[in-house]
């Protein structure tokens, strides 16, 4: 016991110096969706394009306020509530809703959507590396929809219980049914990353990654779908200390003054707000004041991302559309930004500044922590020193390769202004962090279960 | 005077230990001294009874007289309550004291008394590289004027510093003054004369006999809804579709059946452990290579093992499913490691990194060779945890906390029988609530302490809503083991800054005649323990066993022996991954060798149940 009480000590000594090094984050609060959630919520509902022009379309790319409406019709698909019915244990049947994204893939579904797919394959079939067919994947979407059904008796006893403890559930509960997750990803994206699985699970040898500017070709064969989208939620837990973040022009124009500032320097505290996104998880319920949006309506994809606010109708609120208005008062109180491109050369910014000028103050105090480049970032997602200096796209460009988002964000010599500006001209995994970053990656639920696969009994 | 001195200190450990084999202490170099008389430099002189309170107060058995160096020792080293490790103190102070009884006055006395001290600790081939451990209670004398002369005669005065620094207790605060240390020294070589005065014990008459168990029906209520509800982790994870290591299929007991090319078992069987009568088989996963050091942690897929050690290391044994060897990731840490029950994080404690968390699938990545907590995903900071900590997340938000509070020590090596728990009126305990923050990391965002009088060795359920204590029970003021009492964590617990009373409806007790830490089923239902033989008296490694138990807390009833390990076999810290396949290890002591066992016992258990005589 000596030796434990030694490192205990030499252990209080080192959080003193490290812990002066970092902001405070944020507590984020994810609680894993399962197979409750997709026996009762309905079948992934698609993610539909809502950009109808080209995939490159100049009159998308030059005009700020084509890309905010564009924006704003995303952002509704994504979140307006789908209607679905479900059958409870005793057979009633019961009419619900909940925000779409919330019936699209979580790493959790596809875990367990592609171990399904790989135990029904032939061994031929997954040893050759061959694509799912249709068939195995309409067999696989099925198997997620009745998975309860062959679990054990103590699961369908749960979803018992929680009908009896719901006989009426509100959106809330119906949307915290199956848990939470930080990323969703919509039905045609998951499946071209799972029924081309050789494809992605073959790109990277462990923990190694391409260099950031390497002139490495892609993974893939062809660019995700038009139909991808993918959702970042920040989920936050309800009795946390809730904060909020004005986004006014002259708020934002002090803080990009700072070079070592964040958004944390402009958060206020306040009540968890009522009028807000949340679902119910158990005892629990988790808000969610923040999303990333990003959708495959054009090649470079559309970045958007929406924030809880006080005031919903200034700034990045003040040309909310009426449609996305009356979706829901939990919806009615999010601003949003969006990004088409790396710069900012909009033509329209006079023109859009003449319908709301508290918009495009705003964004030009914004813009003005990094000049040239275009700009959005969520208070609630981008929580490090400079990052709200960013435009998402930046970033995501660098997706797939080995570099780091602290350097991108820091590392002024490789990557200017905040790694803000267009810097390759290919896209390893096509903007997508989560197919490679980290052990929740869509790389590693392939590789995983292909290693899992390898030990069944031959048939 | 030394050698009638270190005579009474033998009679004084006969007589506490009442029939101890004298095998024991025959090579003891103490009592080597009683018949070649020496000239150890230091005095162990007969204490009166006023110099003995102040050792004691020194220590922290006493309150004293307020001295300001009152209290050194006990407030970190609480087992020093304990009678075991006492006697373990005492040996390894007489051998560290033995190292000077041939005298220090020349070079080649002082040179040669160097290399004892360094051939105490297995460990260093440097003097400068004893740790405290090697020196038992001398090491609070490292400061003494003999040893810096000590130094400076051998020629070796600028490594004086490093070997201080390396062995010298305390590690805070100032030293013993040497008249301090050369009491204590002598109180120590004395036997610990009036120890029976400090460690009478008041605790509760608790736990009788195993009848005097019960289980309240608010617990029982909710471990009905946790396995049968299915709202437990392991039916949570079961959802969600965490993959268990070696199940091909949905049926639990076809896990690790798998066979090699050679038709052989990649597992093989380890049945002649299990206590007759019982269904279910043993499986052997792993043999280790090296001294593990404290308990063994399974992650809640089973497939990542993690020990303490120097270093401490995590298994993979993804590997072995494929016939191959398991992989070994070694851990800059000491100890305690401890996996979360949704598959998703692990934490290791000690070393200079303190406490850490880190996201469990960075683990998974084949070219991870050494976890220095550098890693993306790991805690940034010392979370600063007590040891032994116990980990759990919340079921609704995924929300962790920990438990940490008065424990006894079990580095798997250091006990071999059945050895009363002794926690006093001061034993505590600290809930801390850890939140994943939104830059991938971890933060302690709530801390709490309260008083556990009695109560210790704190462990707690996968949902961190049962918390389990080993009561330090007495009888007569002979400390005995009280059972394990259970809590569940709601708002009633510690909310008036005491424990729940006994007759509280959200509480059990469990008597189950002994028993250590324990650990609790991913279903919140089966308490599994291993429990040290009984013995009268001391007794060598070869001559003991310990076996593993568990407690149906649906059913209630007795406990159920899983194992019947012969003498020299000690099965230990079991535990549960998430489908209630229970991991233990056994240590052969005939060999030295420890295994990592796997068992499907406890799942039978669970669907029908049996019982013993």
């Amino acid at each position: 016991m000596i030796g434990k009480i030694h490192q205990m000590l030499f252990g209080l000594l080192a959080v003193i110096t490290l812990n002066a090094c970092h902001p405070k984050p944020l507590p984020t609060s994810i609680v894993e969706s399962d197979a409750l959630g997709r026996r009762v919520l309905p079948l992934t509902q698609p993610y539909y394009p809502q950009w109808e022009g080209e995939a490159v379309s100049p009159s998308l790319q030059g005009s700020m306020e084509t890309t905010r409406q564009l924006a704003w019709r995303v952002f509704a698909e994504v979140v307006t509530p789908v209607s679905f019915v479900t059958r409870t244990n005793d057979d009633r049947i019961l009419q619900a809703a909940v925000p779409r994204f919330l019936t699209w893939f979580t790493i959790e579904d596809a875990q367990r959507w592609f171990r399904y797919a790989l135990q029904q394959s032939p061994t031929d079939q997954v040893v050759q590396g061959g694509s799912l067919t249709a068939a195995q994947v309409d067999a696989a979407d099925l198997f997620l929809t009745h998975e309860l059904d062959t679990m054990p008796e103590p699961l369908r006893n749960r979803l018992r219980l929680w009908f009896d403890e719901h006989p009426e559930p509100t959106l809330e509960e119906w949307s915290g049914i199956g848990g939470t997750s930080r990323v969703y990803y919509s039905p045609d994206l998951m499946h071209a990353v799972l029924q081309n699985y050789a494809e992605l699970g073959g790109c990277f040898q462990g923990l190694q990654r391409p260099a950031a500017f390497g002139t490495d070709p892609t993974c893939l064969r062809t660019e995700w779908p038009r139909a991808s989208a993918i959702v970042k939620a920040a989920w936050w837990n309800s009795q946390s200390q809730f904060k909020s973040f004005p986004t006014d022009a002259a708020t934002l124009q002090q803080l990009m003054k700072n070079p070592e500032s964040s958004w944390m320097q402009i958060a206020q505290n306040q009540d968890t707000p009522k009028t807000i996104l949340s679902v119910r998880v158990g005892e629990q319920q988790l808000v969610l004041p923040g999303l990333h949006i990003m959708t495959k309506d054009q090649k470079d994809w559309l970045w958007i991302t929406a924030w809880w606010s006080a005031d919903p109708d200034s700034d990045f609120g003040a040309d909310r559309p009426e449609f996305v208005r009356n979706i829901s008062p939990l919806l009615g109180h999010y601003k949003i930004c969006a990004v088409t491109r790396f710069q900012d050369d909009a033509e329209d910014w006079d023109a859009l500044a003449q319908k709301y000028p508290d918009l495009v103050a705003a964004f030009r105090a914004a813009q003005s922590g990094n000049p040239g480049s275009s700009w959005c970032s969520n208070p609630y997602v981008e929580m490090g020193v400079s990052n709200q200096r960013t435009n998402c796209i930046g970033c995501h460009q660098f997706a797939g390769t080995d570099a780091r988002q602290d350097a991108i964000l820091h590392d002024a010599v490789q990557f200017p202004q905040y790694g803000t500006r267009q810097q390759r001209s290919n896209f390893i995994t096509d903007y997508v962090w989560s197919a490679a970053l980290g052990g929740q990656s869509l790389h590693q639920l392939i590789h995983r279960n292909l290693t899992w696969r390898k030990t069944l009994p031959v048939e | 005077m030394k050698l009638v001195m270190i005579s009474l200190a033998l009679m004084g450990l006969a007589a506490c230990q009442e029939g101890k084999p004298t095998s024991q202490l025959k090579d003891n170099p103490a009592a080597e001294e009683t018949t070649r008389g020496g000239t150890n430099p230091f005095p162990v002189d007969s204490l009166n009874e006023t110099e003995i309170r102040t050792v004691a107060a020194r220590i922290g058995y006493v309150e004293g007289d307020g001295h300001p160096d009152n209290g050194k020792c006990i407030g970190c080293h609480q087992n020093f309550n304990n009678i075991d490790v006492l006697d373990d103190l005492y040996n390894t102070t007489s051998w560290a004291y033995s190292c000077f009884d041939s005298g220090v006055s020349t070079r080649t006395e002082a040179t040669a008394a160097i290399a004892c001290l360094t051939n105490l600790d297995n460990n260093a081939t440097d003097v400068k590289q004893v740790g405290p451990g090697a020196l038992g209670f001398m090491a609070a004398g490292v400061h003494h004027k003999i040893f810096k002369d000590l130094f400076k005669t051998a020629g070796r005065e600028a490594d004086y510093e490093q070997f201080r620094s390396n062995a010298g207790m305390p590690l805070a605060g100032t030293p013993f003054v040497d008249q301090d240390f050369e009491n204590l020294l002598a109180w120590v070589l004395n036997y610990y004369p009036s120890l029976a005065d400090f460690l009478t014990h008041d605790g509760p008459d608790l736990c009788r006999t195993r009848a005097d168990t019960q289980i309240g029906k608010d617990l029982q209520a909710y471990v009905k809804r946790m396995s049968e509800g299915g709202l437990g982790w392991e039916h949570v994870n079961m959802a969600r579709g965490v993959t268990m290591f070696a199940c091909p299929d949905t049926n639990k007991h076809n896990c690790f059946t798998q066979k090699g090319q050679n038709g052989q078992d990649l597992f093989p069987r380890a049945d002649s452990w299990k206590a007759p009568g019982l269904p279910g088989h043993m499986r052997l996963l792993h043999q280790y290579d090296e001294t593990t050091n404290y308990w063994i942690r399974s992650s809640a897929d089973g497939r990542f093992v993690g020990n303490g050690g120097q270093p401490s290391a995590i298994i993979d044994l993804q590997n072995k499913l494929s016939g191959g060897k398991a992989r070994k990731i070694t851990v800059e840490a000491l100890y305690d490691p401890a996996f979360l029950p949704d598959n998703s994080g692990f934490i290791f404690q000690g070393d200079e990194h303190g406490s850490r968390i880190c996201e469990q699938n960075i683990l998974e990545h084949e070219d991870l060779v050494t976890l220095d907590f550098m890693q993306q995903g790991c805690s940034k900071g010392d979370l600063k945890i007590g040891l032994y900590q116990a980990i759990g997340s919340n079921l609704d938000s995924g929300d962790i906390r920990t438990l940490a509070g008065y424990f006894s020590s079990d580095s798997g090596y250091s006990i071999n029988r059945d050895i009363a728990p002794l926690f006093g009126k001061a034993a505590g305990l600290t809930m801390d609530t850890i939140r994943r923050v939104n830059d991938g990391s971890f933060e302690k965002v709530n801390s709490r302490t309260m008083s556990t009088p009695y109560h210790g060795s704190w462990m707690m359920s996968p949902a961190n809503q049962i918390a389990t204590s080993i009561v330090s029970a007495s009888t007569g003021g002979k400390a005995r083991h009280g059972g394990y009492r259970l809590f569940m964590m709601n708002s009633n617990f510690g909310s008036k800054g005491k424990l729940p009373d006994l007759n509280d409806p959200s509480t059990a007790l469990l008597c189950t005649d002994g028993g250590e830490k324990p650990s609790v089923s991913f279903d919140e239902r089966m308490l599994a323990y291993y429990r040290y033989a009984r013995q009268g008296q001391r007794v060598n490694s070869l001559e003991s066993s310990s076996d593993i138990l568990v407690y149906d807390l649906l059913r209630g009833k007795e406990p159920i022996a899983l194992t019947q390990m012969p003498k020299g076999y000690y099965a230990q810290f079991p535990h549960y991954r998430s489908d209630g396949w229970l991991y233990f290890t056994v240590l052969n002591a005939w060999t030295e060798e420890r295994f990592v066992v796997a068992t499907d016992m406890s799942i039978h258990l669970e669907k029908s149940p049996i019982t013993q005589p």
